[in-house]
């Protein structure tokens, strides 16, 4: 899902993209949604799309993640298109819609860092919510790690072949157990974090400092999936 | 032994003193897997003002303590006391006046930035929105990490997280500070800057708790010690220089002493006439720089 | 096959409203309740953790079948059937926003992954106390068949409803009985490796901790919930 990934183009760039205001992007995004779901002309759908990648080429884009990740709906949409029978002109449209809404998302999220995206949906979700998703995003990164320090082990200890496929699968099952059991683990060690440090039942949003600057990581020192 | 200031901390007490900050007599906790951890014979108790090291092997028992001072874990058995208080069922009163600083710091940071993290108890604390800022930057500047105030805490590496999370339990200005392993990830230039720091809160009356394997900076940080044998019986206590005195049971409790207090250890010994232990190299040239009646 | 996430634009506005509506509700209900309750401090990080154990599990690819498996049974048996719709709903956000699934039909896709969640949860919770955990690995496997024929079937019903909005190459109605057929063919590979990691997962948690699925975590309290204000 390459999570980390978006994160640090995220965090790290500083394209005109990264410049444009989170709200504009919003916008953006919604517009581009609503054509998608107005629209059956594969013509009007391909200009829509070829746009976006256009953008994601001037903003200096890793064009092959985006295409990547834009590429997924095409699991479904593909299958529907061949085994329905809509005519070319409707299997092209379904094709373009799911993979041009794909592509508007991984722009935004490409370009904006989750702390931005998140509080603009702090006014629309609910408090249990957004508490949730700022944990989330931070335990992503935990398990992600933890689950790939497992895979890795399992592959230097030569405890993975699909040649087995039974035994194959029993240990990738040890690996999620293993991982599942670190993860309530993690729960409870941030339950007493929480506590600790004066949670309520409600994490209280506060005003960013002064100087406005967005999120960012170290740039060009982090390892990419 | 010979007798010194702190004496009174050797003996079984009944119960507090009016001026410690924490208390522990006779705990007993067992783990669900069978450990178990038995703190009896010295009482430890960290007075107000200074800094009280806890030193032991591993599975000594130290984060146990720790956890016990937090109310993380509630003893089966013993007393336990913070600012007086029962901290397994009176947290909220006194969390507050405590800062926090845990061994593993990746589960610490929990906020998407590092300053919303800093700043995460003086807003969970209702501190007055204007403080905030102002108290933020304080730390940041005294740990040297204002660079990082707008970084996402898991791009930073594990002394910078260390870093972020001694400043998000500075922020609160506690009157207690409990470090976990305060210098683990941190290269000498950042180990320096929170030794200059804990020097600083100390001269502030910042009192401090602190567990660590860094037997060579006893001398710069503590002004007590408790040391922890593997069963997490209080075998030793004392002053840096009185506990460096005892390398014997240092050893015996898997503590490698510092290399000048093996190095006039020895020299004792074999000059037949006990040495003033130093817990500084000026100390130690300083000593060895005394002329010497055969 | 299971997990596939419907994306944008492809069902019919009314479809993709309904769906938001359905699940608008399920968590404000689910919200309303689990909120106030004093144990919300523990529940939370749990939720945080079992959304994102979801969210990584997801990235893990069954090779060679480039399958990807999300445990919604287990994540599930986890965190209870209050907070399911609202751990799906933290996951499919994210999805969304990495481009796996839609945002008009995240309302669907939560309602799909918190049935499973619920119902995983429910069923698996009601067969532990019936057979005890003796055949774990076979109830788990048994209950994630279930789940996720039941999700992929209702997933079916949702897609049908473009039958009736897109006409074919020949202006009359689209037929989905071969998209359906292709779905109940290879659906069930997917349902069978997510049973068997399923079954295997549980086997070794109820060897490690069995507390985990025999506590109903919704009973649970948390140890910082004795204090004293």
């Amino acid at each position: 899902m390459k999570i980390t990934t978006i994160d640090y183009w995220a965090t790290s760039k500083d394209g005109f993209l990264h410049r444009l205001s989170p709200r504009v992007k919003a916008m953006g995004l919604i517009c581009v949604i609503a054509a998608v779901v107005v629209l059956w002309n594969p013509v009007a759908l391909a200009c829509i799309f070829l746009a976006l990648i256009l953008i994601a080429v001037v903003g200096k884009l890793p064009l092959k993640l985006v295409l990547s990740l834009s590429a997924y709906p095409l699991i479904f949409t593909a299958l529907l298109a061949l085994t329905t029978e809509l005519g070319s002109s409707a299997s092209i449209s379904i094709m373009l819609k799911g993979t041009t809404a794909a592509c508007a998302c991984v722009l935004l999220t490409l370009t904006t860092p989750y702390p931005v995206i998140f509080s603009m949906t702090r006014r629309v979700l609910p408090r249990l919510v957004n508490d949730a998703l700022l944990l989330t995003y931070r335990t992503l990164f935990i398990l992600g790690d933890a689950l790939g320090n497992l895979m890795r082990a399992i592959h230097l200890r030569g405890a993975l072949s699909w040649r087995h496929p039974l035994e194959a699968l029993q240990t990738v099952a040890s690996a999620l157990g293993n991982l599942m059991l670190f993860s309530v683990s993690l729960a409870e060690a941030d339950y007493d974090i929480l506590y600790m440090r004066g949670y309520d039942g409600r994490i209280v949003p506060g005003e960013p400092p002064a100087s406005d600057a967005r999120p960012t990581a170290r740039s060009g020192n982090r390892k990419e999936d | 032994m010979e007798s010194s200031p702190h004496e009174h901390r050797h003996a079984l007490r009944g119960g507090p003193h009016p001026n410690d900050v924490a208390y522990v007599s006779c705990m007993k906790h067992f783990y669900e897997d069978g450990a178990s951890v038995e703190m009896c014979g010295l009482d430890f108790c960290a007075h107000k003002g200074e800094r009280t090291v806890l030193l032991g092997p591993n599975g000594a028992g130290k984060s146990t303590l720790l956890g016990h001072l937090l109310g993380l874990l509630r003893p089966q058995e013993g007393t336990v006391r913070v600012f007086g208080l029962d901290p397994t069922r009176q947290w909220p009163a006194i969390r507050e006046r405590i800062g926090v600083v845990l061994q593993n710091v990746d589960q610490q940071l929990i906020m998407p930035t590092v300053y919303d993290d800093i700043a995460f108890s003086l807003r969970q604390y209702h501190r007055p929105p204007d403080t905030i800022e102002p108290a933020v930057s304080r730390v940041a500047k005294l740990l040297g990490i204002e660079a990082l105030l707008h970084r996402t805490p898991q791009s930073l590496s594990g002394g910078e997280k260390r870093r972020v999370a001694l400043a998000g339990a500075l922020a609160i200005g506690p009157e207690l500070l409990i470090l976990d392993e305060p210098f683990e990830g941190l290269d000498s230039i950042a180990r320096k800057t929170v030794v200059d720091v804990l020097r600083r809160l100390k001269d502030q009356g910042v009192s401090m708790v602190m567990s660590t394997h860094d037997i060579d900076s006893i001398g710069e940080i503590a002004d007590y010690c408790y040391v922890l044998s593997s069963g997490g019986e209080i075998v030793l206590a004392g002053a840096p220089g009185e506990i460096f005195e005892h390398v014997d049971v240092l050893r015996e409790s898997h503590i490698h002493p510092p290399i000048l207090a093996e190095l006039f250890s020895e020299l004792s010994r074999r000059m037949k006439k006990p040495l003033p232990m130093p817990l500084t190299i000026p100390q130690a040239v300083e000593e060895l720089m005394k002329p010497r009646s055969e | 096959m299971s997990h596939i996430h419907l994306p944008d634009g492809i069902l019919p506005v009314w479809v993709w409203v309904i769906g938001w509506i359905i699940a608008l509700a399920w968590i404000f209900i689910a919200n309303r309740i689990a909120s106030p309750k004093p144990d919300i401090l523990r529940r939370l990080p749990l939720l945080a953790v079992v959304s994102a154990f979801m969210l990584v599990a997801m990235s893990l690819e069954i090779v060679p079948l480039a399958y990807h498996v999300n445990l919604s049974v287990l994540a599930g048996t986890l965190i209870g059937p209050l907070l399911s719709p609202i751990a799906a709903l933290i996951v499919e956000i994210v999805l969304a926003f990495v481009g796996h699934g839609g945002i008009t039909v995240a309302g669907i896709n939560l309602v799909l992954v918190a049935l499973e969640m619920t119902l995983g949860s429910l069923l698996l919770r009601a067969l532990i106390r019936l057979f005890g955990m003796k055949h774990i690995g076979l109830i788990g496997g048994i209950v994630t068949v279930i789940t996720l024929a039941i999700s992929t079937s209702l997933m079916l019903g949702v897609v049908s409803t473009i039958s009736g909005s897109i006409p074919n190459h020949e202006g009359g109605m689209v037929s989905l009985k071969v998209f359906a057929e292709t779905v109940y063919v290879l659906g069930p590979i997917g349902w069978l490796i997510e049973a068997t990691l399923t079954g295997f997962i549980l086997r070794y948690i109820a060897s490690v901790r069995p507390s985990l699925l025999t506590e109903n975590p919704e009973r649970k309290g948390g140890r910082h919930e004795n204090h004293d204000d």
